[in-house]
C-alpha cells in the first residue's frame, strides 16, 4: 500500500535533507529538533529573576554568591516532532491539468507529498499524524513515531476520493482544538474557500504555537489559464457552467488570482505561517527538496530562536 | 435610394453570416471541468458586460462590412438633396423620342416644328452629364431606333439629330415610347431618362384608359432605377389648315378608248373653324416617263368642314400614270396634296360566260345582259370619238359566250362566271392558268345553275380559285320585298368599295335589295390551301346581316371575286340600281390588275410587287421622292410568284421601284394619313395631366430652360463608392479592435 504513494526517487532525494522545524517546536524525543519550552533539560538556555513558589533546585547559587541576586536557571530541551499533516480532499482537489506531473489530479499528488513527507518525519524518529478534510474532518490518524505507522498513513491515503466542497475556517479550528500538543502541522491544499475564514483558521493553529506550513497545491492551468477557443467551465465545487473565451478574460482571471495569493500570502507572512505555492507541473520530489531545502537555509540564518519563559 | 442592380442587393442577407457564425461557435466549445470556478466567477462578473459588448462591437462591424459590400455591388443611387455630398451627379441612359410625323412639319413663319424639335434634342443631348449614353428614336406611326442603344459618343447622336428630316407618317405614341422604354429598360445607368421632342398632337396619343397603354406608364412609373419622362412641347397654334383628305380614282383601271376620261373624286377639308374661301384645286398628271403636269384646276368658293370635287382629264395613252392633286396653300404643305398612280389601258376587254342565255329571245333575259351593259357604257358626252360608223368605242368592251364557246382567253383582262352550272374540265384549267400564271381575273357570280357542291368540288378544292366556300341558298319570297336584304353600309375599306364610304355614295349602297342568295364561307386565313399558295382573302361587300356579299382571292398574280347573289334581275333588283354599275365596274377593272399589289398607300405602309417566280434572287432599286434609292432583294413567295417588298415609305409622294428584268418600273403613291392634318393639340401640362392622367411625366414647354429643369428632377448618384470605403473602414476598425481587445500570449 504504501508503495504506492513512496516513490523510491521522490524519497531518495527528500531523505537526504533533515526536516528542521523553522521554529522550536515542543517533542516527546529528545533530539534534532528543539522544545518551544524552557524547561529543565541539560542545556542552559537564560536565567530569570527568582519568583516565589520556583522550585529552589534549580536556584543558581553561583549567581547569588557573585551579586546576592536569585535567579532561576534555564534550560533548553531538544524535543521529538510531532508533524500533522492536512490534506484537502474537497472535489477541487480532483482537477487534472493537461500538464499536470504525471497526469495526476491536485489530490494525487498532495497524496505522493504527504506519503513522503510521513516518510521522511517518520524515518528521523519524529511522530506523524495526518488528517483529512473537505467540509470537515474526515479521516484523522492519531500521531506515532513508529515507522510502521507509514502504512497505517498510506492506507488512508488510499481510501480518500475528492468530495464535497471545502470548508477551511471550520477544518483548521477543529484540527486546532485537536491538537493540543504544539507541533508543525502541514496543510496541503487548493486553498478554494473563503479566505477570511482561512486565515482565521491559520492565525488560531498560529495563537496555539503550531508551526504551520501550507503547501498550496495549484494546477498550472490554474495559475496561467491558458485556454484556447470557447470553452465550457463545468464547477467542481460550484454547481455553475461558465461558457466563455478564456483568452478574454486571463488577464483578469490572472488578476483575480494574483490578488488572491497576495493577499493570502501577506496574510501568512503576518501571522509566520509558512507558505509555499506548488504547481503541481512540478515533481512531488522537486517540490518537497525546494520546500525543505528553504527551510534549512531560513534555520541556519535564523540561528536559535530567543527562549521565553 | 433606388438600386441599378437591385437583384444583387439580396446578398446583403449575408450580413448573417457573421451571426450565423457566431452562434455556430457558441455550439462548438469544449468543456473542462474546473476547480478555480470563485475566480472565474469573479472574473466573468467584473467582465462579462464590457466583453459582450466589444464582441457585440464586432459582430457588428462585420455584419455591417458585409451588408455594405454587398449594397454596394448592387449600385445604390441617391436622389439629388437625399445626399449631395456622397458624389458627383450620376450618369444618364436617355433616350431621345423626335417627332417626324407629317404634323411637325407645320411652319408658321418662324422655322418648323421640326426645325425647333431638333433643336430641343441637341438640348437635351447636351445637358446629359458627363459619362452619360443616348439613343434616338424617330416617332411616327412606325416608330424606329436610329440608334437603338445607348451609346456614349454624343457628338454621333446630336449628328443623327441633325441628320433627321421630317416625315410624312402619322403618329403613334404609345409605339414609340414602348420603343424607347424597351430601350431604357436594359441601359444599366443611374438615371432613366426618355425625352419626347413632339408637337403633342391629339390624335397620336391613346386613349388613357386603353389597357396596354395604361399598363406601359405602369411599368415605367414603377422601374427601378427610376425613369423620368420628359415631354418637350415643339408645336404652336396652327389658325387654320387646308387638307386633302382622300383621293380616289373614279375607275380602278382607266382606258384611252371611250373617251379616255380619267377621272379623281377629291376631298378637301377645312380644319379651321370658319369657312374658307378661294381655295385652289389643281389636277396633275404624269404619263409613263413624263414628268408631272397640271391639266386641270378649280377653285373652291368656299369649304366649310369637308367638300369633295371631281377632277377629270384625258389620258392619251396606257402605261401607269402619276395623278396628283393639290388643294389650297397653308403653313403645313404636306397634306395639301395626295397622289395616286392609275393603270390606263387602250381598252378593258371582258368576257362574259353566260351561264343562262335568254330562252325567250328577250336579250335582257340573259345572265350576262346587264352586267355587259354596265360595263360598256358610252360616255354620251364623248363625241369625238364617235367612229364613222356612228359607234363610240367603250373603254371596257365586253363579249357574252356560252360555256361550250370558249375558244380562247388570251386576249381578255377580265372574265366573268355568270350563274355557270356546267364548267368543263378544260374551261376550268384554262381559267386557273389565266388567273394564276397570266395574272388576270375571275369574277364569278352564282345563280340558280349554280351547284355549291360542284363549285367547291371543281374551283375551290381542284382549281384553287374561290376564296368561299359556297353553302345553301338563302330565299326570301320574291312578293315580300322588305324580308329582302341589301348590302352593308360600313366597314368599306377595300378599294372596290372604298369610294361609297362617303355620305353622298352611302344612299346608294343602300338601295339594293337580294331576295336569293347563297351563303359564303370565307376561307380563314390559316386555311392549308390559302397557306400553301400564299393566296390571301379579303371580304369586299358584306351584307347587312353580316354575311359576305362579294369576296376576294389573290391567286397567284391574278385575283378572283367571288359574288354571293346573281348579276341578273332574277335573285335582286341590284342590276336595277346605279350602285351596281359603280361596283360592277371597278371590280371587273380591279380584276384585270390581277394581283397587283397596292399602288396607293399610306406613308409607313409598304411597296409590294409581285414578279414571275423566275425572278426571285434578283434585285430591285427602290427609288423615294427625295431622289434617294436603295437596294431591295426580289424574294419567293408562296403561290409561284415572286416578290418584292419595301416597307421604309415615311416620305409621301411618287416612289419608284426598278424592277430586275423585263419587269419594267412601277409606280407608286404614298401619302400622308389623314389624322395629321388634325390641328387638335394637348397645349399645356394641364391639358396633359388632364388627357393623360396616368402618365408620370415633367411637362417642358417651347419657352421652359430645358437643362435647369431636368436637373431639378434627376436621379442622383451613385454611392457604391462611398460604401466600398465605410467596407473598408468597418473591416479597419474590426481588425484594429480585434487585435487591440484580444489578450497579449497564449
Amino acid at each position: 500500500m504504501a508503495s504506492n504513494y513512496l516513490d523510491p526517487d521522490v524519497l531518495s532525494k527528500v531523505g537526504r535533507l533533515d526536516l528542521k522545524a523553522r521554529y522550536v517546536v515542543e517533542g516527546f524525543i529528545a533530539g534534532m529538533h528543539k522544545s518551544p519550552l524552557k524547561g529543565y533539560s541539560v542545556e542552559f538556555a537564560q536565567h530569570r529573576g527568582y519568583v516565589p513558589g520556583d522550585d529552589l533546585k534549580h536556584l543558581d547559587w553561583k549567581v547569588y554568591a557573585k551579586n546576592g541576586r536569585y535567579c532561576i536557571k534555564q534550560y533548553e530541551a531538544e524535543t521529538n516532532l510531532v508533524c500533522t499533516a492536512l490534506l484537502d480532499a474537497s472535489e477541487s482537489m480532483a482537477y487534472v491539468g493537461s500538464q499536470a506531473w504525471g497526469g495526476l489530479s491536485k489530490l494525487e499528488y498532495a497524496k505522493i507529498a504527504v506519503a513522503a513527507m510521513s516518510y521522511l518525519v517518520l524515518s528521523q524518529s519524529d511522530a506523524m499524524a495526518m488528517g483529512v478534510f473537505a467540509e470537515g474532518i474526515d479521516e484523522y490518524v492519531e500521531s506515532s513515531t513508529r515507522k510502521i505507522h507509514i502504512n497505517r498513513i498510506c492506507a488512508e491515503l488510499a481510501s480518500v476520493k475528492p468530495e464535497r466542497k471545502t470548508a477551511m475556517g471550520p477544518v483548521l479550528h477543529t484540527i486546532a482544538d485537536r491538537v493540543r500538543r504544539r507541533g508543525v502541522i502541514v496543510l496541503f491544499s487548493d486553498l478554494f474557500s473563503p479566505i477570511d475564514e482561512l486565515i482565521d483558521g491559520l492565525q488560531h493553529l498560529r495563537h496555539l504555537g503550531h508551526e504551520v506550513v501550507v503547501l498550496h497545491l495549484l494546477d498550472h492551468d490554474e495559475l496561467t489559464f491558458g485556454f484556447d477557443g470557447l470553452v465550457q467551465f463545468d464547477g467542481l465545487e460550484i454547481a455553475r457552467k461558465v461558457l466563455c473565451q478564456p483568452r478574454q478574460l486571463k488577464k483578469a482571471y490572472l488578476g483575480e488570482l494574483e490578488k488572491f495569493l497576495h493577499q493570502l500570502k501577506a496574510a501568512c507572512q503576518g501571522s509566520g505561517v509558512d507558505y509555499h505555492l506548488v504547481d503541481t507541473t512540478k515533481p512531488v520530489d522537486v517540490t518537497l527538496s525546494a520546500y525543505l531545502g528553504a527551510r534549512a537555509r531560513m534555520a541556519r540564518g535564523t540561528g536559535r530562536a530567543p527562549v521565553r519563559a | 435610394m433606388t438600386f441599378l442592380a437591385g437583384l444583387v442587393a439580396a446578398f446583403a442577407a449575408l450580413g448573417a453570416i457573421p451571426i450565423l457564425i457566431h452562434l455556430l461557435n457558441k455550439r462548438r466549445f469544449r468543456t473542462v471541468v474546473w476547480a478555480a470556478m470563485d475566480f472565474l466567477l469573479a472574473t466573468l462578473e467584473q467582465n462579462s458586460r464590457r466583453i459582450q459588448m466589444r464582441d457585440l462591437i464586432l459582430m457588428t462591424l462585420r455584419t455591417l462590412a458585409v451588408v455594405l459590400f454587398a449594397l454596394a455591388l448592387a449600385r445604390p443611387t441617391i436622389a439629388p438633396g437625399q445626399l449631395n455630398l456622397l458624389g458627383h451627379q450620376g450618369e444618364i441612359a436617355a433616350v431621345v423620342v423626335l417627332d417626324q410625323s407629317l404634323s411637325m412639319g407645320h411652319d408658321s413663319g418662324a422655322g418648323s416644328r421640326f426645325d425647333l424639335g431638333k433643336k430641343r434634342a441637341t438640348e437635351v443631348v447636351d445637358q446629359l452629364p458627363k459619362g452619360s449614353a443616348a439613343a434616338l428614336v424617330l416617332m411616327d406611326d412606325s416608330p424606329h431606333a436610329d440608334i437603338a442603344e445607348p451609346t456614349h459618343d454624343l457628338s454621333l447622336v446630336g449628328e443623327e439629330i441633325a441628320r433627321a428630316a421630317v416625315g410624312d407618317g402619322g403618329t403613334d405614341v404609345q409605339e414609340s415610347l414602348a420603343l424607347a422604354w424597351s430601350i431604357a429598360r436594359k441601359a444599366p445607368a443611374v438615371g432613366r431618362e426618355i425625352y419626347v421632342v413632339t408637337d403633342l398632337q391629339t390624335v397620336g396619343w391613346p386613349a388613357a384608359d386603353e389597357p396596354t397603354w395604361s399598363a406601359l406608364l405602369e411599368e415605367i412609373r414603377t422601374a427601378q432605377p427610376e425613369c423620368r419622362i420628359y415631354i418637350c412641347d415643339v408645336g404652336d397654334e396652327q389658325a387654320s389648315n387646308i387638307a386633302l383628305d382622300e383621293l380616289i380614282a373614279e375607275d380602278e383601271l382607266a382606258a384611252t378608248e371611250g373617251g379616255g376620261e380619267l377621272a379623281v373624286l377629291a376631298t378637301v377639308r377645312n380644319h379651321a373653324p370658319t369657312p374658307a374661301t378661294g381655295v385652289p384645286v389643281d389636277l396633275l398628271i404624269a404619263p409613263p416617263g413624263g414628268e408631272l403636269r397640271k391639266v386641270a384646276s378649280t377653285v373652291l368658293d368656299t369649304v366649310d368642314g369637308t367638300r369633295q370635287v371631281r377632277l377629270s382629264a384625258r389620258v392619251e395613252s396606257g402605261g401607269e400614270h402619276r395623278i396628283e392633286v393639290v388643294a389650297g396653300v397653308d403653313g403645313l404643305g404636306a397634306d395639301n396634296r395626295r397622289g395616286l398612280v392609275l393603270d390606263v389601258v387602250d381598252q378593258v376587254k371582258v368576257l362574259i360566260i353566260d351561264g343562262e342565255p335568254s330562252a325567250t329571245g328577250k336579250r335582257w333575259d340573259s345572265e350576262g345582259f346587264f352586267l355587259g351593259q354596265a360595263l360598256s357604257l358610252v360616255d354620251p358626252r364623248d363625241e369625238a370619238s364617235e367612229g364613222a360608223d356612228g359607234e363610240r368605242p367603250a373603254q371596257i368592251a365586253v363579249d357574252i359566250a356560252l360555256p361550250g364557246d370558249v375558244a380562247s382567253l388570251a386576249d381578255y383582262h377580265a372574265v366573268v362566271l355568270a350563274n355557270v352550272g356546267d364548267l368543263s374540265p378544260s374551261l376550268i384549267d384554262a381559267l386557273t392558268g389565266f388567273v394564276r400564271v397570266d395574272g388576270k381575273g375571275l369574277f364569278i357570280a352564282c345563280g340558280d345553275n349554280v351547284l355549291p357542291d360542284f363549285y367547291n368540288a371543281a374551283l375551290l378544292t381542284d382549281a384553287g380559285l374561290m376564296p368561299a366556300r359556297l353553302g345553301e341558298v338563302i330565299a326570301t319570297p320574291v312578293d315580300a320585298p322588305d324580308s329582302a336584304i341589301g348590302f352593308a353600309t360600313t366597314g368599306l375599306v377595300h378599294p372596290i368599295a372604298a369610294f361609297l364610304a362617303g355620305d353622298e355614295a352611302q344612299r346608294f349602297l343602300s338601295g339594293p335589295r337580294f331576295h336569293h342568295r347563297i351563303a359564303l364561307e370565307t376561307l380563314a386565313s390559316d386555311d392549308p390551301a390559302l397557306v400553301a399558295t400564299g393566296d390571301q382573302v379579303g371580304t369586299v361587300l358584306s351584307f347587312a346581316d353580316g354575311a359576305p356579299a362579294l369576296v376576294e382571292r389573290t391567286v397567284g398574280r391574278g385575283a378572283v371575286l367571288l359574288f354571293a347573289s346573281a348579276i341578273d334581275r332574277e335573285w335582286s333588283d341590284f342590276p336595277l340600281r346605279p350602285v351596281y354599275l359603280m361596283l360592277m365596274r371597278r371590280a371587273v377593272q380591279r380584276l384585270a390588275l390581277g394581283r397587283r399589289g397596292a399602288t396607293t398607300v399610306l406613308a409607313n405602309e409598304p411597296l409590294v410587287a409581285f414578279l414571275p417566280a423566275r425572278d426571285a434572287g434578283q434585285t430591285a432599286m427602290v427609288h423615294d421622292p427625295r431622289a434617294g434609292s436603295r437596294r431591295v432583294p426580289v424574294e419567293s413567295a408562296a403561290g409561284g410568284v415572286a416578290k418584292v417588298a419595301d416597307g421604309d415609305t415615311r416620305i409621301a409622294g411618287f416612289w419608284r421601284i426598278e424592277l430586275p428584268g423585263e419587269n419594267g418600273n412601277r409606280w407608286y403613291a404614298v401619302n400622308h394619313p389623314r389624322g395629321e392634318s388634325a390641328p387638335e393639340r394637348i397645349a399645356d401640362d394641364a391639358s396633359l395631366r388632364s388627357r393623360q392622367p396616368a402618365l408620370d411625366a415633367q411637362w417642358i414647354g417651347r419657352d421652359d430652360d430645358l437643362a435647369s429643369t431636368v436637373r431639378s428632377q434627376r436621379v442622383g448618384s451613385e454611392i457604391w463608392g462611398v460604401l466600398i470605403t465605410l467596407v473598408a473602414i468597418c473591416l479597419g476598425l474590426e481588425s484594429w479592435l480585434a487585435q487591440r481587445w484580444s489578450p497579449k500570449g497564449t
